[in-house]
């Protein structure tokens, strides 16, 4: 597959390190993580955890008007806080009709709270009884309580708020689901179906039932604490964005599923990597910084070590990792590992590379390539093992 | 004009049957799938039935599923699969025929199955819920609960069946959502990410949470019987249908170098939002116009080649006067001539899944040149006042059709199916 560069016009990002992009960047730089023992009650019975949460958002901040905000919760406010600053920071060209504008997401599932749905069976000691629910429990539920579950109503919200009325999807959940969102919003606009497209990726809110879930789907506990986060980012056809407006360009992108007969989820990283390399156009010598997963989980670490290993051989590009500082965002954590990817090639001096990579990554002494990045590879490993490669880059 | 994707294979489950002919066969003859619900004690429920697969036909299912695959806890799983395992064997594929990148899995899903048991079981009359003891009780979550059923399972376990490695997605855009699974295999295919995508949706709501979530909402009916009447001047909601429709999508080329049959040719899509409200379609129906025309454009076809509109048609009092007056601001003078009716009447609202069984009755309708009825449609709103092939199953050319599928939420999809060249 031969992919089109597209360029990228704007950025919004929310993380435990605050709202923007500079807050994220300077904490990366630091080396400083954001992720501590989280002594929430609600999570006392499970293993401890670390988490890297987000501060609350004021829905006022975020235009949210008082009935929208009413079946709005963290998830969605995270959301709408990145769109927000995109909008803000990079203002998007007003003649675009609203038709032309995309809007894709991959989107962590909404989780219950705790509480919810007791008082409707509050009174069955434990037992499920069907005829006091239906005739009398169900009036303890909130009428717009549905609502506040489906990732896809924050996503139609965001699309109410902003006027956004083009090609769309929500996907879940995981970093797959967002991987996928950035390839059909390039592909939007590629395809020529959209002037703008939009792509979000947004975590879950952590709590004891994100933790249930997520433990009984076997994607935790495992190394590595959990982080809350949001990052929202702007393609535009090429024609309508100026050179200035420009802050990268997304070149290529492959998805692969890990499966044992194919030889496993190093394979399937080995080939998502040549995949999104192939589809940009691009060798590994072309690859000067290599923002890797990096869950620290040991298995999904060790095959991702070996792909690299394979893939680019004696060539040692500039490597970065996320997770260590702002734990991992899940659905949200693909759009982080891009807008990082490219904060590093717009400043040209990406922080030290993660310390646990073992060799992998060019360093102080220096390495192969150049002395300025101009491409970025980012991989990704999602639930079930679908691996995912972006590559973006400062030119086209 | 877009030649399109080939369509050669269909599957699914529906309160019809779980092979696509009986559920094709009975769709036509005008017959419901809908009746008094049995998989839980529905008594109080103040809605009378839904689509709801037989526990005769989930058994069979069970039984005719891989041992690895038959303990599935949750229906919409156990749908995806059987339908899935009908439409690689209707493609004449078999698992690890095409173990390759170039071979994905979209899938669209609807809201998690939270089970009251999840609640009461560590509801505390005094204090709540008890969090700490639930963390160490996992285990007794219900193995058909949200707990244990990410929405990305069925996308997950279809690929790892039938050993496809190649680009994947779970959509979960509401009522829109099997639609878009669809129309974004059709784009992998277009954009050489890959030949050939098994791609539908699969969802059931037909659980005590889920229904009450419908009652909740205002959206289901409450009407004595069990029926729909989509486009009748007493339609009271919509009935709450389960299921599954999965395709096999290829391109033509790897098609014909297989030497397979297309049922049909998908040949547009379109998406839309209708950036309105969460809880009310826009009032001139401007997303659902856009995803109508948009799939037109797509497919480089005119209001005129089509002759077919597999409507959304929920039978709630909004959207069937929205999405009619949708059909005439894109069709104009044509909206006349054309049929158009609802799957739902017959199997429900299958919510996530809905534009799945809708999308394969729309190829069959294409490829065979026959459409089946709106049932229950006895007395026409004014304000529908399209023709809905009410009172049987209509022979008639269908070189091209539309499939619609709005979501709660404004998020809409249309699919354009023509004849294969």
């Amino acid at each position: 597959m031969n992919f089109s560069p597209i360029p990228i016009t704007g950025v919004g990002l929310v993380t435990a390190a605050g709202r923007g992009v500079e807050p994220a960047w300077k904490a990366l730089c630091a080396g400083r993580s954001l992720l501590a023992l989280d002594a929430d009650p609600e999570l006392s019975g499970f293993p401890p955890i670390e988490t890297a949460r987000c501060a609350r958002i004021d829905p006022k901040s975020i235009g949210a008007d008082r009935r929208a905000a009413r079946i709005m919760g963290h998830h969605t406010h995270m959301l709408l806080a990145a769109i927000h600053d995109v909008a803000a920071e990079a203002p998007a060209a007003p003649a675009v009709e609203e038709e032309e504008i995309a809007f894709f997401a991959g989107m962590d599932s909404v989780d219950p709270g705790k509480d919810d749905l007791v008082g409707a069976v509050r009174e069955s000691d434990g037992r499920v009884d069907l005829g006091h629910f239906f005739s009398e429990g169900m009036d303890a539920i909130p009428p717009l309580w549905p609502l506040g579950l489906l990732n896809a109503i924050g996503f139609s919200q965001a699309a109410i708020q902003q006027g956004w009325r083009g090609e769309n999807a929500v996907f879940s959940a995981g970093p797959e689901a967002t991987a996928r969102a950035v390839c059909e919003a390039a592909d939007s606009v590629g395809a020529g179906k959209a002037k703008h497209a939009l792509c979000a990726g947004v975590s879950g809110v952590i709590s004891a039932r994100m933790l249930a879930r997520a433990q009984r789907g076997g994607i935790w506990p495992r190394a590595g604490g959990l982080g809350e986060g949001a990052g929202v980012i702007r393609f535009e056809e090429p024609g309508d964005a100026g050179p200035s407006d420009v802050l990268g360009w997304l070149k290529g992108h492959c998805s692969v599923r890990a499966l044992e007969k194919r030889g496993g989820l190093a394979r399937a990283v080995q080939e998502s990597a040549r995949g999104a390399l192939t589809s940009a156009g691009l060798e590994p010598d072309d690859v000067d910084l290599l923002v890797i997963h990096g869950e620290g989980e040991p298995g999904a670490d060790g095959a991702e070590a070996e792909a690299v290993s394979a893939v680019f051989g004696d060539h040692k590009p500039w490597g970065l990792a996320t997770k260590g500082v702002f734990g991992h965002l899940w659905g949200g954590s693909p759009a982080l590992d891009l807008i990082m990817a490219m904060k590093a090639l717009a400043e040209g001096a990406p922080p030290a590379p993660p310390a646990a990579a073992g060799g992998l990554f060019r360093d102080a002494a220096g390495g192969s390539g150049r002395d300025e990045p101009e491409n970025a590879l980012v991989l990704l490993q999602g639930f079930d093992g679908v691996c995912s490669g972006l590559v973006v880059g400062k030119q086209a | 004009m877009s030649a399109g994707v080939f369509i050669t294979g269909l599957g699914m489950v529906t309160s019809l049957g779980a092979d696509v002919e009986t559920c094709w066969r009975r769709a036509l003859a005008g017959e419901s799938g809908l009746s008094p619900i049995t998989s839980f004690d529905a008594k109080a429920l103040p809605v009378a039935g839904a689509g709801e697969v037989s526990e005769e036909t989930l058994r069979a299912i069970r039984e005719r599923l891989p041992e690895e695959y038959a303990g599935e806890g949750e229906r919409r799983v156990l749908f995806a699969l059987d339908a899935a395992q009908n439409a690689m064997t209707d493609a004449g594929m078999r698992p690890g025929d095409y173990t390759s990148e170039r071979a994905g899995v979209v899938m669209g899903t609807g809201l998690s199955s939270y089970r009251l048991e999840d609640f009461a079981a560590w509801a505390d009359p005094e204090n709540g819920f008890d969090a700490a003891r639930f963390a160490r009780e996992l285990e007794m979550t219900q193995a058909s609960g949200y707990f244990n059923n990410p929405p990305e399972r069925a996308t997950s376990l279809m690929a790892e069946w039938f050993e496809l490695a190649g680009p994947t997605g779970t959509i979960t855009s509401a009522c829109a959502a099997a639609g878009q699974a669809i129309g974004l295999g059709m784009r992998m295919i277009r954009r050489g990410e890959a030949d050939v995508v098994l791609c539908g949706g699969a969802d059931s709501m037909i659980h005590p949470v889920g229904m009450a979530i419908f009652l909740l909402l205002g959206a289901a009916s409450k009407s004595k019987d069990p029926i729909c009447r989509p486009f009748d001047r007493r339609r009271s909601g919509l009935a709450v249908g389960e299921g599954a429709g999965v395709v096999v999508l290829e391109s033509q080329d790897h098609a014909r170098a297989r030497g397979a049959a297309p049922y049909a040719a998908l040949s547009g899509y379109s998406a839309s939002m209708d950036a309105h409200q969460v809880t009310a379609p826009h009032p001139a129906g401007r997303g659902a116009v856009r995803s109508m025309s948009g799939a037109m454009e797509d497919a480089g076809l005119a209001p005129d080649d089509v002759a077919y509109v597999n409507a959304h048609g929920t039978g709630t009092k909004l959207n069937d006067p929205v999405e009619t007056r949708a059909i005439r601001e894109v069709f104009g003078a044509r909206a006349d001539s054309l049929a158009v009716s609802s799957s739902k009447s017959m199997i429900g609202h299958l919510i996530a899944a809905c534009g799945a069984p809708e999308f394969i009755f729309t190829a069959l309708s294409v490829a065979r040149d026959i459409v089946h009825p709106t049932t229950c449609l006895e007395n026409p709103d004014p304000k529908c006042d399209l023709d809905y092939v009410a009172g049987g199953a209509r022979e008639m050319p269908v070189p091209a059709a539309i499939t619609n599928s709005f979501g709660f939420g404004g998020q809409n999809a249309t699919l354009l199916v023509r004849k294969a060249a």
